[in-house]
């Protein structure tokens, strides 16, 4: 198995050069009390009626043992106490020392119902994570965070990428893909890209809440029962959300947007090209304002995240996304602390090693604007440079 | 030899269709032959076959387009219905309908022996379904079973197992359609209604997805070893990735349908084929063989024209890049074992029914 080899461990370094990007991991907050510290006090009421915690969200369609597990690595749950992901200190002992991630992309999931109360929770969960993981437990520089919109709200979704513009640790926007009914080229959400592009911010999109159930995506010809099928055609509200971006003209609208699939695979990026150009080419007179091949548009505007990586045959796997030739435009991530989780170790052997470099860190720090070194950990092993071979 | 798989007879004008229904629904409202929520710019047809009748229409001349000008031997025809109309019973009796048009003007009819036919029955209503496979099943040129894509409910759900019991019990594969119409359907994509016609017509294949999985993880083809679908309107082009993912969390996702015993991907060479579309595979064509092995897709695969689809294709067309076992395979080797079509039709009368 290939392996990342820092050289000269013996060095003493207080800086480590980037060798791993991880572009999807979920922080919580310790309790709802907390954040209810950071929401406005004629809020709190609205957003959390009955005074039960929101946090971890029940969910419509169950991961394997979930009551026990909440979707969760058992060996997350800091041994502290708490709920996986609460502790940025363990977080960072698991995450980053152990595992060997240099810096990570913090991607929190909530949901409200109401347009409004949406927007008031991102903006809460935006101060919290602000607070808690980029400024007080960042020393290290290490975590990077996600500015968390309502897509509900385009014009109050724009005025709080503003109000985060400028941040040193916030990212990227982060939106729902549960938008109700409304494709992501939709021109509703144009004051929400137009904003993001601005500022430089790609966004990225992530499965929120499981419930309610207004927020499931309906599945054309039905929903499924178990987990297993609905995850498994996830993916295609991914493809339906990309053909609207491209067929519907976001991208010529926002030349300088960028968007990001985060969980909802990767590997069916190759045949939508495919697809998308062949439908292209017949039905050019549909679609005047397309005016580029689609594939063109995905290869300079969207990212895919890697996990969950498909337990594929690896030879035949490397083979694929050879003939797929999207070296550029995949970024690794762990999903850290789902119980999904790929390890770096794990993943790195899979791509085909001319992408290596690029999918475990290059892609991610061309698009985030990240340094090419971070500040090390007690107990991690200094490298001045690492090899993907 | 060359079979096409997916051929779409249409009826010559929309009131033909009244001469099929029972005297009680004759004054009903039923949608147009062409009517539908998402029609292509232009027409939905090749823009030549319009004339004074519908696209497709007349026997002769869909004979001579398919079998002398294309080279076909056989080829299936899967007429559409008008959608899932609200009122199920007469979706049902329209089925019917168009069942014993077919028959009259089109199977009974044609000397050539090279036209064979589907058993249109509406999933939403089940009894009906059932009984309508029963009364035509023993039709020596009727090979098979359709239902439209569009449904509220994926197939893989119990409520709609006796349909496939009785199509697997007669040896009848389950053709999956695009079915236009007005019907009271979902949005066509993941993210709601489609803005443009190509953004709906490159997503709307893709769903049959969601049937595929459903049908392996409530254990449908388990259940019934015989069973087999034929999804026509391609779409095989995402096939790896998405049963990839169904694979991949297969074994954690085992204590909740222990039934699926295997991984989901090994129920493919049993149990579905496709069709093949233009929109489906590599844009080089130098990539194909090679793309082809993945899933094994070379065993799935049957060539379909969509005739008389604007996006019709020349059995070279869906060849191309294909080397010569694969193109064996494509062009009628797997519909042949699929369909038997080569084997001799039965002598005798024709099966009776009802009109």
């Amino acid at each position: 198995m290939t392996t990342i080899e820092r050289v000269n461990p013996q060095t003493e370094h207080d800086e480590i050069v980037v060798a791993i990007v991880d572009t999807d991991v979920h922080p919580m907050p310790v309790s709802t009390d907390v954040l209810k510290s950071y929401a406005p006090a004629d809020w709190v009421d609205k957003i959390w009626p009955t005074g039960n915690a929101v946090t971890p969200l029940p969910h419509f369609y169950d991961t394997p043992d979930s009551y026990k597990t909440m979707s969760m690595r058992v060996d997350a749950h800091p041994p502290g106490g708490g709920f996986a992901g609460t502790d940025p200190d363990y977080a960072a002992k698991q995450l980053l020392v152990d595992a060997g991630v240099s810096i990570a992309t913090l991607e929190p999931m909530c949901d409200a119902q109401l347009p409004q109360a949406e927007h008031v929770l991102k903006a809460t969960y935006n101060d919290w994570l602000a607070d808690v993981w980029l400024d007080r437990n960042n020393a290290h520089g290490r975590w990077r965070g996600s500015i968390g919109v309502s897509a509900q709200v385009p014009e109050r979704a724009a005025r709080e990428i503003q109000r985060w513009a400028g941040h040193p640790y916030m990212a990227q926007v982060l939106m729902t893909p549960q938008t109700r009914g409304i494709p992501f080229g939709s021109p509703h959400f144009d004051p929400l890209y137009a904003a993001a592009a601005a500022n430089g911010l790609p966004v990225a999109t992530h499965l929120m809440g499981q419930t309610p159930f207004e927020l499931i995506p309906i599945y054309p010809v039905g929903n499924p029962a178990h987990w297993h099928d609905f995850f498994a055609a996830w993916p295609l509200l991914y493809v339906s959300h990309l053909m609207s971006l491209v067929f519907d003209g976001a991208f010529d609208r926002h030349p300088d947007l960028r968007v990001v699939f985060v969980e909802g695979g990767f590997t069916w990026a190759m045949p939508v090209m495919w697809r998308m150009d062949r439908i292209w080419e017949a039905r050019r007179a549909d679609l005047p304002h397309v005016r580029r091949r689609p594939s063109e548009y995905v290869r300079e505007h969207v990212r895919f995240t890697t996990q969950p990586l498909e337990d594929a045959d690896v030879k035949h796997f490397r083979e694929y996304l050879e003939m797929m030739d999207l070296g550029d435009n995949l970024m690794f991530s762990t999903d850290y602390p789902h119980w999904s989780y790929d390890a770096p170790a794990y993943a790195i052997n899979r791509f085909p090693a001319a992408q290596r470099e690029r999918i475990m860190r290059g892609n991610a720090t061309a698009l985030y604007g990240l340094p090419p070194t971070v500040t090390a950990l007690p107990g991690e092993g200094p490298a001045a440079d690492v090899s993907f071979e | 030899m060359i079979i096409d798989a997916n051929v779409q007879p249409h009826f010559r004008y929309n009131a033909e269709i009244r001469k099929y229904l029972p005297a009680a629904h004759r004054l009903r409202s039923i949608p147009d032959v062409e009517q539908q929520w998402y029609q292509a710019p232009g027409g939905n047809y090749r823009e030549d076959l319009y004339g004074e009748h519908y696209p497709g229409s007349d026997r002769d001349t869909v004979a001579r387009h398919l079998f002398d000008d294309g080279g076909v031997d056989y080829a299936v025809l899967n007429p559409l219905t008008r959608g899932n109309i609200a009122d199920y019973l007469l979706n049902s009796r329209i089925c019917a309908a168009v069942n014993d048009w077919l028959l009259d003007r089109w199977l009974e009819p044609d000397t050539t022996n090279r036209f064979r036919g589907t058993i249109r029955v509406n999933p939403e209503d089940p009894k009906g379904a059932v009984a309508e496979i029963e009364r035509l099943a023993a039709h020596p040129k009727l090979v098979q079973v359709g239902v439209p894509m569009q449904s509220r409910e994926p197939y893989g759900k119990p409520v709609f197992e006796p349909i496939w019991e009785a199509a697997a019990a007669h040896g009848l594969p389950v053709a999956v359609h695009i079915n236009g119409g007005n019907g009271v359907d979902y949005a066509p994509t993941f993210a709601g209604h489609a803005h443009t016609y190509p953004g709906y017509a490159s997503f709307m294949p893709l769903n049959y997805f969601v049937h595929l999985a459903t049908l392996i993880v409530e254990g449908m083809f388990g259940r019934h070893p015989h069973l087999k679908f034929v999804f026509t309107d391609g779409g095989y082009d995402i096939l790896t990735p998405l049963m990839w993912r169904l694979d991949t969390f297969w074994l954690s996702m085992r204590d909740q349908t222990p039934w699926v015993d295997r991984y989901p991907s090994d129920y493919l060479p049993a149990h579905v084929r496709f069709c093949s579309s233009a929109f489906d595979g590599p844009t080089d064509p130098g990539q194909m063989q090679r793309w082809m092995d993945f899933s094994g897709k070379t065993d799935l695969l049957m060539y379909g024209s969509g005739y008389p689809h604007w996006s019709t294709c020349a059995p070279g067309e869906a060849a191309a890049g294909l080397d010569s076992a694969q193109r064996d395979k494509v062009l009628w080797r797997n519909a042949n074992e699929l369909y038997g079509l080569t084997e001799p039709i039965e002598a005798g009368p024709i099966n009776e029914r009802s009109v």
